[in-house]
């Protein structure tokens, strides 16, 4: 058969590292080849390299059978091939139409053809079915709606090649359904998705053939149809992984939390719930259901309109972040880039963030602990860094959310609050995570995990709330977790 | 998981630190082209030229690191040099110009800071308006004229010499970067204040109280354009209500060549140091030579141009 | 809110300042922005001749002492002054001259920024028939233009400095400038003078020349710079008492001495440094004189008058040790 585009033979080094080893791809017109491997393997690498972005050090590329070399990503475009990345950065103050066709605006007479574009861009929002205006600022828009606004603008450089790098990261299964639904027309139309994910099932749902690279080298190409889930994380991880959702055993004890009518207005509608010490607790929902704020505004980061929190049954006033802490919670946050982490510092400096004072005397920091102190949890977090003076900026995102995780175990809360804390994370990686999870709450700690995959949260914990528009709809106990009880709590009006 | 011994390694130092070798290449050629360049008396004269300049960006250091911007200190340079002035005719000891300037330095500093972080106005605009105001509060507590007839004793503050010939503005200098040192990378405010600078966001959901660190980096920068203004007034001789101006341009290029990023986050105090010397002497050295001063001004420009690209340029090359 | 508690502190502070300040100050009204704002001037009974005098800024002694003593004697004369700061700004300027004529002014003095930009201006306000006067520097062809011209005259001045030095150091040596800022009217002017000097006395050598911009702490780093070249220096000649106060102080902390120091203005920082001996002498262009003639011209303008003298210029004086207590303040 013939294919649309072929990378022959790629490797690539950086000081240090070997990237890529002699990795070979081909794809065919109108297929969705999925990408797989765990971090580090080298997916975004060969993608890079596509791209422009990197230049390889050695093999070859071609793209309808000719040479192709790109030296950055407008000439990548202009060869027809575009990618959606997985961390997003649209422009917030820009409104939409200008969003989709910055770099390549629509001209007439010289002049941008403002109507012209935002025209377009009605058609291709009611294509996808968002109900969002071309004039709309990405500012005022929701993580998802940004997310399918790029894909639009990928579809709309009508590309003959389009990689998407966790696209369905942020969005609702229905959105995922709509993506789906256009992902196939693009392919019926000839389109070659290029398509990289953590979430097998979506894999399974959507991708004619899968790729396996682990470790810079390519393991194996197949028809979806031929493999399974099982054999796909062998591949990928090297080694049979019997239980993807460990769940550890631990005793659930008394109620160390309860917050009472927390409401916020507009966001949070008078929430009442109680937290054990040993318990898993679950937060499902839909984007925009609540959770987030809720968590935010127990935090003491956003105001509360009403409500109480009590620890160990005494009342605590919580004004700041500063105060939670004090009271023994921790809050990892979804968005880890803006505010979980400083990037131009070091990991050291990032790890240390919230108990800078701990590790200090008379206000004077004791540089020797803090190195100490860092390398600990690099360790024992499994952070792949060459030092604890890498800037932070530069780890993968894996490695960040970890880096975001030690921080806030440093702080030796009693409770904590993970908000989608598995987001953009290998199999791997992630299952280090409910380990750690694990090992959190048989330590005695209460864990409330945010998350919008329900098998995740069926895997690991003891309980699930629901949230919907702001309101708690419902709970439910592990004997009785379903996905379908779960889905009908979260569903209400669209979005 | 490997942990690599560190050892000095002297060749990225060196990438890292650029703007130390730009320094040392121009105090060279320099002195190779003008011989009076390199002698004693005009080494102590660059120093007494740095150190006012010098401790201001000890100050804008902190600000800008945070992630800030002061436009506000050639104008509470001018304001306290004429607030120092008029008590500095003999009439009380030394001290009260001192301490008073430095108080008035921290007010003007205190109300650029709480503009900032409870006002929500960006740095830019609010230090505008105080550089505006205060420029105008000088000249009506001045009523246009310089204010002369400062004592002797006040003058010496500036002019005088400590054992071996190092001029007292020195030693001033020297204290104040040792202090801004210290604070900067060895207490808890310090990393704080790097936090702040690096993401101001992910500092408050850390539990670091960002409004506070913001009101004290603008009194700290405030306070060293108080203690600048009482100096310049004894250096000068006199209280002038225009002395100051511009004179955060050159702190805020202090910073720039000395690789402190201006989005924040990032710096070292010893780069700001380097990079007010060498304001100094491309000034100095021109001088010298005899080259009109107007060159200076595309000098500067060219190498902060220059110490940018290489410090972007050494960073990328990192990734 | 939180806004308008910052504004309530900052104007306290602005006008704790000027109550303290207030009794020094000489011109409060008319800054650079909306003329609308600028005249704040009480109720102007019709006897009171309103005349509006447009300078080109009001930050330092010698203009504060122009405008100080013109309002004196309009006051004398039946006459409210109304001083407005043209920022150094052309632009601002030539603003304000428009809003003097057209808000009822009767009469309108100006020192003009930039001598050409304000021909277009003075031509309106002699259309509308306002009398109009040129002070302290005059513009291009004052005389087609304006009615008198009242002010000092840099090129003289600039001579009687370089005159003064020349004599001060034996007619020989090596000397200094420090300009004001290159290209404008007075340094210019005054270079002249200095030029036409110079011519007489081959055997002075100006051997260093820089643009010090009226600064004090501009011309003290330069002449500390010049001083640690090992050359002989016999004079170091200033285009202003600002400047010449720097140079004075440099000298001063390098331990030499019989270093000729001269300024121009008369500013009272110089008189403060002839006295203390830091400097020897500087050049008075009179500043009160410059604003009182021009104020008694505007007078006899207003009364009808026909002018005998349309070129009224003030003498030159050069002060020194021998005549400072004179001028002290």
């Amino acid at each position: 058969m013939e294919y649309i585009l072929e990378m022959k033979h790629i490797s690539k080094n950086f000081p240090g590292v070997k990237a890529l080893d002699d990795v070979s791809l081909q794809i065919v017109p109108g297929e969705v080849h999925a990408l797989m491997g765990e971090n580090g393997a080298g997916k975004s690498t060969l993608m890079k390299i596509l791209m422009g972005i990197y230049t390889s050090d050695s093999g070859e590329i071609l793209l309808n059978g000719k040479p192709y070399k790109a030296r950055n990503p407008r000439e990548a475009m202009d060869n027809g091939i575009s990618m959606i990345h997985q961390e997003l950065s649209p422009i917030v103050d820009m409104p939409v139409y200008e969003n989709i066709f910055v770099g390549r605006e629509i001209r007439k007479n010289g002049i941008v053809d403002k109507n012209a574009e935002i025209e377009e861009t009605r058609r291709l929002l009611e294509d996808l079915g968002m109900h969002v205006s071309p004039n709309d600022l990405l500012r005022n828009l929701s993580v998802a709606q940004c997310q399918l606004i790029e894909i639009i603008k990928a579809i709309s450089i009508n590309a003959k090649v389009i990689i998407m790098d966790e696209p369905t990261a942020a969005i609702t299964d229905k959105e995922v359904d709509i993506l789906f639904s256009h992902i196939k027309k693009l392919a019926a139309g000839g389109v070659a998705i290029i398509y990289i994910s953590h979430r097998m099932e979506e894999i399974f749902q959507i991708s004619d053939r899968i790729t396996v690279l682990r470790d810079g080298t390519r393991i194996n190409t197949d028809e979806a149809a031929n493999l399974n889930r099982d054999k796909l994380i062998t591949m990928m991880v090297g080694r049979e992984i019997t239980d993807i959702y460990p769940k550890m055993e631990a005793t659930i004890g008394d109620v160390v939390f309860e917050a009472k009518n927390i409401s916020r207005k507009g966001l949070v509608k008078d929430v009442s719930f109680q937290l054990r010490t040993g318990e898993i607790l679950g937060l499902s929902g839909l984007i925009g259901a609540g959770r987030s704020e809720l968590l935010e505004g127990i935090f003491g980061v956003s105001k509360l309109e009403r409500g109480e929190i009590f620890i160990h049954g005494k009342k605590v006033n919580i004004h700041s972040p500063k105060d939670a802490i004090k009271a023994g919670l921790a809050l990892v946050t979804e968005d880890r880039k803006n505010s979980g982490l400083n990037l131009v510092g070091t990991i050291a400096s990032n790890i240390t963030m919230v108990s800078i004072a701990d590790l200090s005397k008379n206000s004077i920091v004791n540089d020797g602990k803090i190195r100490k102190v860092s390398d600990e949890y690099i360790d024992k977090m499994k952070i792949k860094t060459p030092s604890r003076d890498q800037v932070v900026g530069n780890l993968s995102g894996g490695n960040q959310q970890k880096v975001v995780i030690a921080k806030w175990l440093l702080s030796n809360p009693e409770i904590i609050f993970l908000d989608e804390p598995t987001r953009g994370i290998d199999v791997g990686a992630k299952r280090d995570i409910y380990l750690l999870i694990g090992e959190l709450v048989k330590s005695g700690k209460a864990v409330i995990v945010v998350s919008s995959e329900i098998p995740e949260l069926m895997g690991i914990c003891d309980r699930i709330m629901i949230m919907a528009e702001g309101n708690l709809t419902g709970i439910v106990e592990r004997a009785e977790f379903s996905q379908e009880k779960i889905m009908s709590y979260a569903s209400t009006i669209s979005v | 998981m490997e942990k690599k011994e560190k050892s000095f390694d002297f060749k990225s130092f060196l990438k890292d630190q650029g703007i130390i070798i730009i320094f040392i290449v121009l105090v060279i050629v320099l002195s190779a082209i003008s011989p009076n360049f390199a002698r004693p008396k005009n080494l102590v004269n660059i120093l007494k030229q740095t150190a006012i300049n010098g401790i201001l960006s000890m100050g804008m250091m902190f600000v800008i690191i945070s992630g800030g911007f002061d436009l506000s200190i050639g104008s509470i340079v001018g304001v306290c040099g004429i607030i120092s002035a008029m008590l500095g005719l003999g009439q009380v000891p030394l001290i009260v110009p001192l301490v008073v300037s430095i108080l008035f330095g921290c007010l003007f500093g205190f109300i650029n800071g709480v503009g900032i972080a409870y006002g929500n106005l960006p740095p830019f605009i609010m230090t505008l308006g105080t550089m505006t105001a205060l420029r105008g509060l000088a000249l009506v507590l001045s009523g246009g004229q310089p204010v002369t007839g400062i004592s002797e004793a006040y003058m010496k503050v500036a002019s005088g010499f400590v054992f071996g010939g190092v001029p007292y503005l020195a030693v001033y200098f020297v204290i104040v970067v040792l202090i801004a040192a210290f604070v900067l990378t060895k207490t808890v405010f310090g990393r704080r204040v790097y936090a702040c600078g690096g993401s101001m966001l992910t500092a408050r959901f850390s539990g670091i109280n960002v409004k506070a660190i913001q009101i004290a980096v603008y009194t700290i920068c405030a306070a060293c354009a108080g203690f600048a203004g009482f100096l310049l007034t004894s250096r000068t001789s006199v209280g002038a209500p225009t002395a100051g101006e511009s004179y955060e341009m050159d702190a805020i290029t202090s910073c720039v060549i000395g690789g402190v990023s201006m989005a924040g986050g990032t710096g070292r105090w010893y780069g700001v140091v380097i990079g007010a010397l060498l304001i100094s002497v491309i000034a100095n050295g021109l001088d010298v030579m005899g080259v009109s001063s107007h060159w200076q001004k595309i000098i500067k420009g060219i190498i902060i141009v220059v110490a940018v690209l290489a410090d972007v340029n050494s960073k990328d090359k990192k990734n | 809110m939180k806004k308008k508690i910052i504004g309530v502190v900052l104007s306290a502070i602005l006008i704790g300042a000027m109550v303290v300040g207030c009794g020094s100050s000489g011109s409060t009204t008319g800054t650079s922005t909306d003329s609308s704002s600028g005249s704040a001037s009480s109720s102007s009974t019709k006897t009171t001749k309103k005349v509006a005098m447009c300078m080109s800024h009001q930050s330092n002694d010698f203009q504060i002492t122009i405008t100080t003593a013109a309002k004196a004697k309009g006051e004398e004369l039946g006459i409210e002054v109304v001083v407005f700061d043209g920022n150094n700004d052309s632009a601002t300027q030539i603003s304000q001259i428009e809003s003097a004529i057209n808000q009822g002014y009767d009469g309108i003095m100006f020192e003009p920024i930039n001598v050409d930009a304000v021909t277009g201006v003075v031509e309106e306000a002699n259309a509308a028939g306002i009398p109009i006067i040129n002070v302290v520097g005059a513009m291009t062809d004052w005389e087609k233009h304006v009615a008198a011209y009242s002010g000092g005259d840099n090129v003289t001045a600039g001579e009687l400095e370089m005159e003064k030095v020349a004599e001060l150091i034996g007619g020989k040596g090596n000397i200094c400038i420090l300009n004001g800022p290159m290209g404008s009217d007075p340094q210019v002017q005054r270079h002249e003078g200095y030029d036409n000097v110079l011519a007489k006395y081959p055997d002075i050598k100006v051997i260093y020349e820089e643009d010090a911009a009226w600064a004090t702490d501009k011309a003290m780093t330069i002449t500390e710079n010049w001083l640690q070249t090992g050359q002989e220096i016999a004079a170091i000649i200033c285009q202003n008492d600002g400047e010449a106060v720097g140079a004075g102080k440099a000298v001063k902390d390098s331990g030499k001495s019989g270093i000729v120091i001269t300024g121009v203005d008369a500013t009272s920082d110089g008189i403060a440094a002839i006295q203390a001996g830091t400097i020897t002498g500087t050049v008075s262009q009179n500043a009160a004189a410059q604003g009182e003639n021009g104020v008694e011209l505007m007078s006899k303008l207003l009364n009808g008058e026909k002018l005998t003298e349309t070129d009224v210029r003030t003498d030159n004086i050069w002060i020194d040790s021998s005549n400072v207590a004179q001028y002290a303040k």
